[in-house]
Formats: C-alpha cells, structure tokens, sequence
C-alpha cells in the first residue's frame, strides 16, 4: 500500500496562490460573502500562510502553503464521535460528509487548524454552477471538510490502471494543487518507496514538518530555504 | 471478535462516499444544487491559449457534458509546461459570471440615461454599419477613435486594418510599459520590451520590478526564479529587489533595499560609480559594442561628456546614499555581488518609472546592463526573434480616406510637448473636451475601462458624455460601458478563436493556437468577426480588404507562412525539442513536415510552434542605433529633439530650449541625452502631505476583471489576512505616531482627494511610504466588484512624464488621518 505524502519546497514557492485557486476550482469549494469572510469563515483547503521575521527594514518572510496535513497520528481522528473522520490504508484522513454531525470537536482539535465548518450554505450562482465539478460532491451546510488530497482523482487513476489492466503508478495520481505549481514547488508521491522523489526529499537535511513536536507525524513536508554562498 | 463500531462505519462509508461521491449518487440526498437530468458524463480535453496576462501560456480545457469545469496548464506549451498561475486558474469565473452582459444591447432614453433594450444581433450590425457609414460618407472618417485595451493577437491586428481601411489615425493602446521601451529605444534602437534570460544568469538586481507577480509573462518568470533557486544544484543566484515596498518580490529575494521613491535611477547611478572607480566594467563589450562612455568629440570637431566622467564626478556615494536612504555599504554591495557574479541582470519594469523622471530612472538602470556587458550574452538582456506569421496583404485606400488618415490623432500634444511620446492616450479626455484637433464623432471601446484606470476619469467621464456614440465591445458592464450607447458583448477568450504570441519579455518566440473551449454560453460574439462582418457591410471595395470569413479564417492565413520559416518546430516531446535547439543553434535546420497540409494539421493539433533555438552576437539586430552599439549618449534621443524642434520653427538652437523649457528638468548638456538624475516631482507639499503614495498591484488584482471573481477577492490580501476589501499598508513606527491601530478606518487625503479605508500595520512598509493596492473600488463591473474598496487613481491627479507624455502614479503626497 502506498503512503501518499506530500512535499513543499519553500525556496520554490512564490506565493503566487495557484494552489490556493486551483483547490477551490477542482473541489467545488464554495466562496464567502464580506459578512462571512468577516467572520473568518472562508473556506480554503489550501493556504498560504505569512510568518514575518525580524523588524523594519530587517524582514524575512516564509510563505507556507498548507494543505491537510494527512497525520499519521491524527489528532482530528481520536475526537471524532461518530467517526465520520478516520484514517484509510493509505494514511490518507477521510472525512464522510454524510456521518458528520458538525459537533467540530475534530476543527478545534486539529493543531494546524485545516478543517473547516460549512457554517453558510454553499450557493453558486446558476451560471457559475457549469463550473463545478462533477467528481467531487457538494458539501452542505453544517459539516466539516478538509483537504482530501483530491483523493477522487485517485479513484480516477485507480480506475483508469484497471481498465488499462496495469498497476497504479505514482506519477497517475496528481492532486489538483501539485498539478498547477508554477515553480513545481509541491511534490507528491509515495513516501513509503524509497526510490519516489518525495521520499528522498522527505530524507533531505532542509526537510522538516510543522508541529513536530506534537507527535502527530504529518505527512507533509517542508524544505526550507537555504542561505546564499556566491 | 465482532465488528468494531469503526470498521461498521468504513463498511457503511465506504472510500469512495467518503470522499467524492460521484455525481449520481449525490444528486438526490445531499447535493444543495437543484436537480438537473442526470447524464452519462462524457470527458474531453480541449486545448487553447490563456488571454487573461500577456503571457500567452498554453492550457487545456476539461470539459465534461459541454462545461468548461476545470483549466489546466497545456504540457505541451514551452513557456508554461503544464503549469498554470491563479489568473489562468480562475478563468472559469470569468466564463461562468454572471455579471457578463447577455446579448447586444441598445441604451434608450438618452444619453443620461441608465436604461438598457436588448437588441438582436441583426439590429446591432444595422445600427453599427450605419453610424460608420454617416461618418464615412460624410468625410470624417478620422472622427472615429478606438480606445484598446491591451488587445493583442486576432483583435489587435483586425482592428488595426480596420481603422486604417475606415480612414481613422485615431487606434489607442495603453501601454503601462512606455517609458521602459522608450529607454530600450533610446539605448538599443529597439522598440519593445527586451527579453531576460533569467534561467542563465546568477545575480539579479531588481528595481522594484514585480517580476513574480504582474510581470508580463508571470508563469515563465516564476519558473525561471525556482530554477535559480533550486534547479541548478550547488549554483543558485542571489537576487536583490530595490523597492519602496516589501513586495512579494522582496520577500522572496535574498535582500530587501527600501528605497525613497523615484530614486531608482539614482540607485543606479550610484552603483555605476562604485563599477567604474572600482573598475569593475567589462571594458572588452565597453569598447566593442557601446558609445559614448568615455569622452569623445563629435564631426564638427565639439567634444562631448562621457558616461564614465560624467557617473565618477556627479554621483559620489554620499550624495546618493543621502537621496535613496540606502547605505553606503550596501551600495558597494550591491555593485560588488552584481559585477562579480555574472552573468547578471539589472531589471526593472513600470513601478521604477512611474515618475517624473521615469524615462532616467529606466536609462540609468538599463545602463547597468551595458556595464558590465550583459547584452546580448547567455544571462544577460536579449531581443526575441518574432514568430514569422504572415503579413497581411498591403492596403490601398483612396485619396479622401488617405487625407483623414494622415490627420493628426486626438492624442497629439501640443507644439513640443513630449518630446519622446509615441502616443499620448492620457491627452484625449482633454482634447475630446477641447475638440481639438477636431470633435469626435464615433467610438469604440474594446478592453479598455479608462473610467476606472485613468487619473482623468472625471475628464474621461465628461468626454465620454460629449461624444456622440459610443460602442463598447466589453463583455461586463464596467465603468466606461455605462457611458455606451451600443453594448455588443465580446465572448470570452475561452470561447474564441485565437493565436497567443509569446510576450517579448520571453527570450523564445512561441506561438499558440487556441480553439474555443466552451460554445453558445450566452447570446455574444467574437469581436473579431463582428468587426469582419461589418467591413463586409461597409461596401465591396472595403471588404475587399477582409478576405475572411471569420477569426478561425485569419488565424489560419496569419500561421501559413511558418511551415516555409525554416525554423522552429511544432510543439513536441522535450528531446526532439532539445535536438533541434543544438543543430539550430549550429546553422542546420531539418523540416519535419513535406506538405504546409500536413504541417498545417500536425501544428492544430498540437497547440503550437515555437522555436528554442537563439542565435547571439546579430549585433545589428541586438543594436540599431544610429552608431550600432550601445549608446550611453542617445543619438536618437538627440535626433528627436532635432527633429521636433524643427517643427517649431526656424531658429533651431533656440527651438530646443522650448523643448527644454518646457520639460522642467535640470540638464540641458550632454547630459540630457544619457541616464542621470533629475529630481522627481511629486504633487504635494511634503509639510502638509508628508507620505508617498505607493500604489501597486497584487496578482490577484492584475487584470480588469480579476476584482469581480470572488477566489481572488478572498485571496488578494493574504500578506495582512485582508479580504473583500481595500487596505492601507503603514509602518509600525509611523502609525503609533499618528495614533493609528491595526484595522483602524483612516483617510488617505491628497491634493486631489481623499479615500476611507483600512489601515493595516505592516513592517515591510516604510516609515514615509503609504501602500495602497490598486484593483479595487469599481463604481460597476459587477456584483462582486462594485463599490468594494477603494480605488487609489482617485487620489492622484493627471500628471504625465515630461518626456513620454505616460501618467505618473507614483507622483503623489498625501496625509493619513484616522477616520
């Protein structure tokens, strides 16, 4: 079974958002209103997330972008009381919409804060419907969603391998994020063969993941920038 | 052992429910959106070219049933490889909005009037061809006047033997870029933007240029800056941004200059100095390929100032250290890494000549380039070659239509005014007031919203309520469509025909061809076959010059002459790409294909031509100046002068001080015709409005609908957790002086006006400079644009480059005050 893991180089990334706005196109994710963003109830499966160093006009800034973090040890999973959120075989941290009772205890427990509560009903207007896509189901108000490392593409491939009467191959399964990367800052693969591109990055000495310390093993890894030598 | 209550769940869940319940299965129980008939899903992708930046990227269409639901970058395209930015990604918005006018519409009751009439089609070509044709018939072809928006491809170039066929020398562009390639002009002869070979170059000194953001080909540049960083193992570049602003760039650089506004130049002239005292300047390329740089003596046996004596005497690194705010340390720095790691680049783009002295500032860093002999070099300034599309076939018109065509353009400044304009499209509010030099009778307005763009807009607003009738071609109701008579929506770049040339900022010509992704959404039409059709209508020796039936006609004569290039290829696999790049670059050339049919078809298929290939050391293509070399002192700058100061009048010496005179710059010398420093003006007295205004661009925010798609109204803040709305970026120090907290309203006042927004304390602002994004705070557009934020034109007023005749938005003082 592979285990699907995802890496970030943080020395390639730009900030640009295509993964931001590529998630919300692949996964119907519905967009807020002022009122609602103002209450910080937009919904983004992938963010960027700022983290400024330093004073004027000594700055550093480290653009983040996170998806679900997929933990091996979720945090999410364990408080989930009637385990609409649990993880598969391929580490991969499900969430069935349909089993969730949007109590969000697994919104507050997740330390990266990556889940996100349907507090509005997502609308789209009638034009703007041709757009959604139809792979992914359309969440309704009063569930919890996250990150799914576009896992309905993976079915897809999964298929496609089938009827082609083939095993997977790693590079079948892109999610939509990975897909778009301009600076091809964002790897995907398995991280459980060692021969994989984000298995060896995963080993680099700039590898790190955020909230080591919580023992939530994620599998999203970071690479941090490294200084320059002339 | 039982079943445990989680693996029920699993078994009930199932993976594939608990992810992506496929589109059957969700209709009924909980999919929100009504229900349609269900149907058998059939998928295809479609390729096209992105026509939302000037890029040109290649994408692929996912359409399922007949709907456009997913954009993709196209592998295939070499200059974005499958990769795509947000803009391109958020295109679907544009297709699908639902603030995109419907049909061809009539406004009746007047000219004042808000009410709209759906026209059919048929009766929006009448009334089209008939105003055309009044104005034709009656001599004044010349009265009509095209205002374009950064057209390009199919439309630009209809339009463009449209207006010369119709008689009209009145076709305007906007081109933020004018004083950037007036430098280029002025230095190299060449009259557009030059191309950086980033892939190749080791150190790149940035002027405030958003080269990762709203660059005119962002998916390249961003691939390009991940190379540099780690694609070569063990030799990654330095960069340095010079900007008044902690941009995205500077974040992303290795170090962060603040710099006083308008002393890019300055900056650049400091670092010239530390090269020449330190000899640090290629002195080979210096006495090869320039002119100009050490003192020399003309034909008339007067000598001249060189570049070299006139940098080491004028520009001291106190002086300059005093006037940027940068160190002196950091100068030599600066001069050092830039010279010692080469190859490198000194680039910059609109945000480092937005002043007063925006062409000098350009000419002082462009020199940098000649310096240290990066023209022309792997890593260095290049020139793309053009893609050889054909010609169109000449025009012949007769002798009336010749008369108007030779009028001048609405656009023209007065006697000797902008010396060094092309095309002045900030004058034609005033002179339409004005009639001068004679009243407009007959727009066009094509991608173009001046009444949001343009610090004239009130000008504009009155101009567009003086002239008679006006058509717009938009696709949304903005600004300026409000003031149209005739709406005949566009489509949208998804659902058209169309080639994508790669931006010459590309070192390769690159060609894509684009087939519509999505047809009969909503009752539009191409503008390029509405223009077709109505040169068929305007008479048989008008049509006469419009062979083609429709856009896909033109794009297939425009591409019939690369199959005989001799050069080039379709686009194909990497290797065959990497094959045909060495035997080029070595003089051979093998052809692919034995009939123009079947290249014909393989080059639809594909999506695209380009050629990989770049042949260095065409010195009289790198330089076509008057000397063919690089010039540090511009002949052609002086030449024009000559020349316009020739139409003035007979005593020519004294022409040119009108010229001089009227330029408010210091230097009248040698000078004058080299890169130097003139202080920039800025509108308000530094007592009273104490802060730059620094007005710039998020990407989320570079094009005209961007602020109408709301993915991007919730991302365009992201640095300051800012959405939906506008924001005022102050320094820390500054805003606990003037009591203004995190969030607090503040008003941004300046001679010209003022605006309420947010204030939002960032330490990558400094402490005299006030950030404000521009993108925001339509009055139209659409649902999610109008009255969202601020727009910051409003604050500044209508100020121009004194040589290029370009507005400044950059020039401006203001104050903050809590609101």
């Amino acid at each position: 079974m592979p285990r699907w893991g995802m890496v970030i180089d943080l020395d390639r990334c730009t900030a640009c958002q295509a993964c931001v706005v590529a998630c919300k196109a692949e996964n119907n994710i519905p967009f807020s209103s002022p009122k609602e963003a103002g209450r910080r109830r937009i919904i983004s499966w992938m963010r960027v997330l700022p983290m400024m160093e330093g004073e004027y006009p000594n700055l550093r800034e480290r653009f983040i972008p996170r998806p679900c973090m997929h933990c091996d040890n979720p945090p999410c999973v364990k408080v989930c009381p009637v385990g609409a959120t649990y993880k598969n075989k391929e580490g991969l941290i499900a969430q069935v919409y349909t089993q969730c009772i949007g109590c969000r205890y697994c919104t507050n427990n997740c330390p990266y804060t990556l889940k996100y509560f349907n507090w509005f009903r997502p609308e789209w207007p009638e034009e703007m419907e041709n757009y959604l896509n139809p792979d992914v189901s359309i969440r309704s108000k009063g569930v919890v969603e996250k990150c799914t490392f576009c896992h309905h593409r993976l079915q897809k491939a999964r298929e496609k391998a089938r009827a082609e009467n083939r095993e997977l191959k790693e590079e079948d399964y892109i999610p939509a994020c990975v897909q778009t990367c301009p600076t091809d800052a964002i790897y995907f693969g398995d991280l459980d063969d060692s021969k994989s591109k984000v298995a060896q990055l995963a080993r680099s000495p700039r590898a790190f993941r955020l909230l080591e310390e919580l023992g939530t093993e994620p599998k999203v890894y970071y690479l941090s920038e490294g200084e320059w030598h002339g | 052992m039982g079943l445990k209550r989680r693996d029920f769940l699993k078994i009930i869940g199932g993976s594939a429910l608990s992810f992506s319940l496929y589109d059957c299965s969700t209709k009924n129980y909980l999919s929100p959106i009504r229900e349609k008939e269900w149907s058998p899903k059939v998928e295809e992708w479609i390729q096209s070219v992105c026509f939302a930046c000037p890029g040109g990227c290649g994408i692929l269409g996912r359409v399922v049933d007949g709907k456009l639901v997913k954009i993709e970058g196209n592998p295939a395209h070499p200059i974005n490889r499958g990769k795509l930015c947000p803009v391109g990604q958020a295109s679907l918005q544009v297709l699908y909005s639902p603030d995109r006018i419907k049909g061809p519409m009539k406004k009746i009751g007047g000219k004042d009037s808000s009410k709209w009439q759906s026209i059919s089609w048929e009766e929006a070509m009448e009334t089209l061809v008939s105003k055309l044709k009044e104005l034709r018939n009656a001599g004044d072809s010349h009265k009509l006047v095209l205002l374009n928006g950064g057209n390009r491809g199919i439309l630009s170039e209809i339009f463009d033997r449209f207006m010369k066929v119709f008689g009209s020398p009145n076709h305007f562009r906007y081109d933020f870029y004018n004083s950037l390639t007036q430098a280029y002009y002025l230095t190299q002869g060449i009259d557009e933007l030059l191309a950086y070979d980033f892939e190749n170059s080791n150190y790149i000194l940035s002027f405030g240029s958003s080269f990762l953001t709203s660059w005119p080909s962002p998916v390249q540049s961003m691939r390009a800056y991940a190379f540099l960083r780690q694609g070569r193992p063990g030799k990654k570049a330095k960069i340095a941004q010079i900007e008044p602003r902690f941009s995205i760039a500077a974040c992303r650089a290795d170090k962060w200059i603040p710099i006083e506004p308008g002393t890019e130049g300055l900056l650049a002239l400091g670092i010239a100095y530390v090269l020449i005292k330190e000899r640090l300047y290629d002195r080979n390329f210096i006495e090869k390929f320039t002119f100009g740089f050490e003192d020399w003596e003309d034909e008339d046996g007067n000598s001249h100032y060189g570049y070299k004596n006139l940098v080491s005497e004028r520009y001291r690194l106190d002086f300059v250290s005093e006037t940027t705010g940068v160190s002196v340390d950091d100068i030599v720095t600066l001069a050092k890494d830039f010279a010692m790691n080469k190859p490198a680049i000194a680039i910059l783009d609109h945000n480092a000549t937005n002043y007063s002295n925006g062409l000098y500032n350009a000419l002082a860093i462009h020199s940098l380039n000649a310096l240290i002999g990066s023209i022309d070099v792997p890593g260095g300034v290049l020139v793309q070659r053009k893609v050889p599309l054909q010609e169109l076939p000449k025009i012949s018109v007769d002798e009336a239509t010749k008369m108007n065509l030779s009028q001048p353009a609405i656009d023209s400044p007065e006697e000797g005014q902008f010396p060094l304009a092309t095309s002045t499209p900030s004058l034609i509010p005033e002179n339409i007031l004005k009639g001068k030099p004679y009243p407009v009778n007959l727009a066009f307005i094509c991608k173009a919203n001046p009444l949001f763009s343009s610090p004239n807009s009130e000008k504009y607003r009155k101009a567009f309520e003086k002239i008679p009738f006006i058509v717009s071609f938009s696709s949304f109701m903005d600004e300026s469509t409000l003031y149209a008579d005739l709406v005949l929506p566009d489509k949208t770049y998804l659902e058209k025909w169309q080639y994508a040339e790669s931006s010459p900022v590309s070192k390769t010509p690159a060609i894509g061809i684009g087939k519509p992704i999505v047809e009969n959404l909503f009752n539009a039409k191409p503008t390029e076959d509405v223009i077709l059709e109505a040169a068929q209508r305007m008479g048989s020796s008008f049509a006469s010059h419009f062979p083609w039936k429709n856009s896909k006609d033109f794009l297939l004569y425009k591409i019939d002459t690369l199959f005989r290039a001799r050069k080039g290829i379709i686009f194909s696999d990497p290797f065959e790409e990497t094959q045909l790049k060495l035997l080029e670059e070595r003089g051979w050339w093998v052809p692919q294909f034995t009939s123009a049919s079947e290249f014909k078809a393989e080059l639809m298929q594909k999506g695209g031509w380009w050629d990989p290939a770049y042949s260095f050391g065409q010195r009289s293509f790198v330089f076509r100046t008057p000397s063919r070399k690089f010039e540090f002192y511009s002949q052609l700058f002086v030449k024009r002068i000559e020349k316009i100061a020739e139409q003035i009048g007979e005593n020519r010496e004294d022409k040119k001080d009108v010229i001089f005179n009227q330029l408010n710059f210091e230097s009248r010398g040698d000078d004058f015709f080299m890169a130097h420093y003139e202080k920039p003006q800025f509108e308000g007295d530094k007592k009273e409005f104490p802060l730059y205004l620094y007005i710039y661009q998020p990407f989320s925010l570079t094009n005209e609908y961007e602020a109408n798609q709301p993915w991007f109204q919730e991302i365009m803040g992201f640095h300051l957790n800012m959405n939906w709305d506008s924001w005022a970026e102050i320094n820390p120090h500054t805003a606990s002086e003037l009591g203004i907290a995190d969030n607090d309203l503040i008003w941004i006042e300046s001679v010209h006006g003022k605006v309420r927004v947010k204030a939002k304390i960032y330490s990558g602002a400094m402490p005299d400079v006030v950030s404000v994004p521009f993108g925001l705070g339509h009055r139209a557009l659409g649902q999610w644009a109008k009255n969202r934020g601020i727009n910051p034109i409003d604050l500044i007023g209508a100020n121009f480059d004194q040589l290029t005749g370009l507005a400044m938005k950059l020039s401006t003082r203001v104050k903050i005050y809590r609101a």
